[in-house]
């Protein structure tokens, strides 16, 4: 039984103009141990399936799903009491924007001792001597200075690693780390990388990296989602990924990676994502794909089997070419 | 921090001498001076005129009197109160602590009533508290200070005899010797049985008349500020950290959405001494703002001066006070 079980989840939003499905049906598992990457570009609903699970979205949210598990919990019915003492406790987050993550009025050593406090009920000597320890850990030199210090007068970097502290201090299954290293710059994020991964090795607990960088899905994940317009379209092994994606979007992707242009032109994928209003009646990446058939823009596809990678496709590629598996024939 | 201060002192002198000059000036276009007013119908020969009009220095040109009006305060001197005989500083910091009981009471009712319905009004946007509370709102600031007194007054003190209509407390049944100026204080200290109870039925209907309006106020920007702030990413941080709802919107919100709260609250004290005046004069209140607009009526212009000067340094200590208090809650504008 996996740490985190999800089947099927959908979150919808209502909005002035009506539902807005910005997830459509999203399976996956994730273990101790594991490191799942969720890759898409912005507004593929990478990060919205993530608070789902957190219960962190706004009200006009609605949430569905076949089957929404945590440790055995049902996130589904779970009350708001559960949600806070156990989920909250249990799976940690960590979030794009450092800088604003935190909180502008209160410094670094309130914030973590906070959360000591909350799931551990640490009185304020015990707080703050876990406190050092968690910003040792997470490479902040000279730690109990950094205790006083407010978030202004942190870098990105820095801030990010306090955030991972105070993720940590609630010692998680599961950490949720939602494009950590987009607001950073390059040298920086290469650092918060290493420094998670070093830290789900020592923690042992599961890593859910949601990103859109393909280079570092591949350093770091070993199994990866694919997300396209709110849906799940592949989902691989990373290695299996790299060498032989097998939805045509997955494909496109990776064939833009600059390391693996052949010309001096850098290949691009034609046309922009379906809006939120115009979602297609057939598959959402038909009228950008190579490989689309008349077929493609009328029937929504269903789901290849594992081996294809449970591809969101008519015509799931196998070593770069479309073939009609079973299910669709 | 005391060069920051210092800075904002030397500041004021402008302000300060501006005050002088148009107070001093407005008052003498007024027609009728301190004599002939008290003179009132019955008229006084020319001679007399004259010279009482030489007594009080009146018959210099406007300048000179100006003049010799700012030499005597820059040595510390704002008169003497042409209707009492009292030196203005005096009589102003006898009355001061009436109008400073009242104006505290007013704005404890509003920050004390409106940054709770501010804040649950934003968490339940859209709820029907929060459409009534913000159409009170609206009613709240829009209401003539004067016509709510009288309102109050006629319903709550002529219709159901539940407050008195004036003054500070039960003067026929309880006396004492002011010892702070305070009466909640002064009727505490007094041991005088029902002193203080009586203190502060004669309190409530001229605070929650003074503090009408920066209630509705204080309530509106509360609820804006909190509904900027509960979008905000720390918010959710909050809530992702497993803290409880409580603790999220009363710590982790509240205090970051009172940061302009403050700033608001300190520009409604200079309303609160304007609404003082309304105030004081409605319900009898022996303060500041009633004894200025008395003065104006006896063209005291010493007492006007001075007491108008006062009033202002108070609302630019304010201010400042305002303006480090800021500090305080936003630690990223502590002056260094």
């Amino acid at each position: 039984m996996a740490l985190l079980n999800i089947r099927n989840l959908s979150v919808s939003f209502s909005t002035r103009n009506g539902p807005f499905k910005a997830v459509d049906g999203i399976d996956l598992a994730v273990d101790r141990d594991d490191v799942l990457a969720i890759v898409g570009e912005s507004g593929s609903g990478k990060s919205v399936a993530m608070l789902a699970v957190m219960g962190l979205l706004p009200w006009t949210a609605t949430v569905t799903a076949d089957l929404m598990e945590f440790n055995g919990l049902d996130l589904l019915t779970i009350s708001d009491q559960q949600r806070r003492t156990i989920v909250r406790r249990d799976i940690a987050m960590i979030f794009q924007e450092p800088m604003t993550s935190l909180n502008p009025c209160f410094t670094v050593g309130f914030q973590i001792g906070e959360t000591l406090k909350t799931h551990f009920g640490l009185d304020k000597k015990a707080q703050k001597k876990r406190s050092i320890e968690l910003l040792e850990q997470v490479g902040i030199t000279d730690p109990e200075k950094r205790l006083s210090a407010y978030p202004h007068q942190l870098s990105g970097g820095m801030s990010q690693r306090v955030m991972i502290a105070m993720a940590l201090s609630s010692e998680p299954k599961l950490l949720i780390a939602d494009e950590p290293t987009t607001a950073l710059d390059v040298t920086i994020q290469a650092q918060i990388l290493d420094l998670l991964l070093r830290l789900r090795h020592e923690t042992g607990m599961g890593l859910v990296l949601i990103t859109h960088d393909m280079g570092v899905v591949a350093e770091t994940a070993q199994r990866v989602v694919v997300q396209y317009a709110g849906q799940q379209v592949e989902i691989q092994e990373t290695r299996g990924l790299f060498r032989d994606p097998h939805h045509p979007y997955t494909a496109a992707l990776l064939a833009a990676l600059p390391e693996r242009a052949a010309g001096r032109l850098l290949p691009s994928i034609p046309g922009v994502v379906p809006g939120q209003f115009d979602r297609l009646q057939g598959c959402q990446f038909a009228p950008r794909c190579t490989f689309a058939h008349p077929r493609c823009h009328a029937e929504r596809p269903v789901r290849a089997s594992n081996e294809e990678g449970r591809a969101l496709c008519h015509t799931p590629l196998l070593h770069g070419h479309p073939y009609l598996w079973e299910g669709t024939r | 921090m005391i060069k920051f201060i210092l800075r904002r002192l030397l500041l004021t002198i402008p302000t300060f001498v501006a005050l002088m000059f148009v107070t001093f000036i407005a008052i003498r276009l007024v027609p009728g001076d301190p004599i002939e007013v008290r003179t009132g119908e019955h008229g006084i020969s020319p001679e007399r005129l004259a010279y009482f009009r030489h007594e009080l220095g009146l018959d210099q040109p406007v300048w000179k009197q100006f003049i010799d009006y700012v030499w005597h305060l820059l040595h510390g001197d704002f008169g003497v109160s042409l209707s009492s005989n009292e030196k203005v500083l005096t009589e102003f910091l006898t009355l001061f602590p009436a109008t400073l009981e009242l104006s505290i009471a007013g704005i404890l009712f509003a920050v004390v009533l409106g940054v709770p319905a501010g804040v649950f009004a934003a968490v339940k946007r859209g709820s029907w508290f929060d459409h009534t509370l913000m159409g009170a709102a609206v009613a709240g600031f829009s209401m003539p200070i004067f016509w709510w007194g009288l309102l109050l007054i006629m319903l709550v003190s002529e219709g159901w005899h539940l407050t008195p209509v004036s003054g500070r407390i039960d003067m026929i049944n309880f006396y004492f010797e002011p010892t702070t100026g305070f009466m909640l204080i002064d009727s505490l200290l007094s041991d005088q049985k029902g002193a203080f109870l009586s203190a502060l039925h004669h309190l409530v209907l001229p605070m929650i008349v003074l503090g009408t309006v920066p209630l509705a106020v204080i309530a509106r920007m509360t609820r804006s500020s909190m509904l900027e702030v509960l979008s905000e990413d720390y918010v959710r941080t909050a809530r992702a950290k497993g803290l409880s709802e409580f603790r999220v919107i009363s710590l982790h919100a509240l205090r970051n959405a009172l940061i302009p709260v403050v700033t608001v609250v300190g520009l409604q004290v200079g309303g609160l001494l304007a609404g003082a005046v309304l105030t004081e004069t409605i319900f009898s209140w022996p303060g500041v703002g009633k004894w200025l607009i008395d003065s104006i009526g006896r063209r005291d212009y010493p007492a006007l001066q001075g007491g108008i000067l006062l009033i202002s340094s108070l609302v630019i200590i304010v201010n400042l006070l305002v303006d480090l208090l800021y500090g305080a809650i936003n630690p990223r504008i502590r002056h260094g």
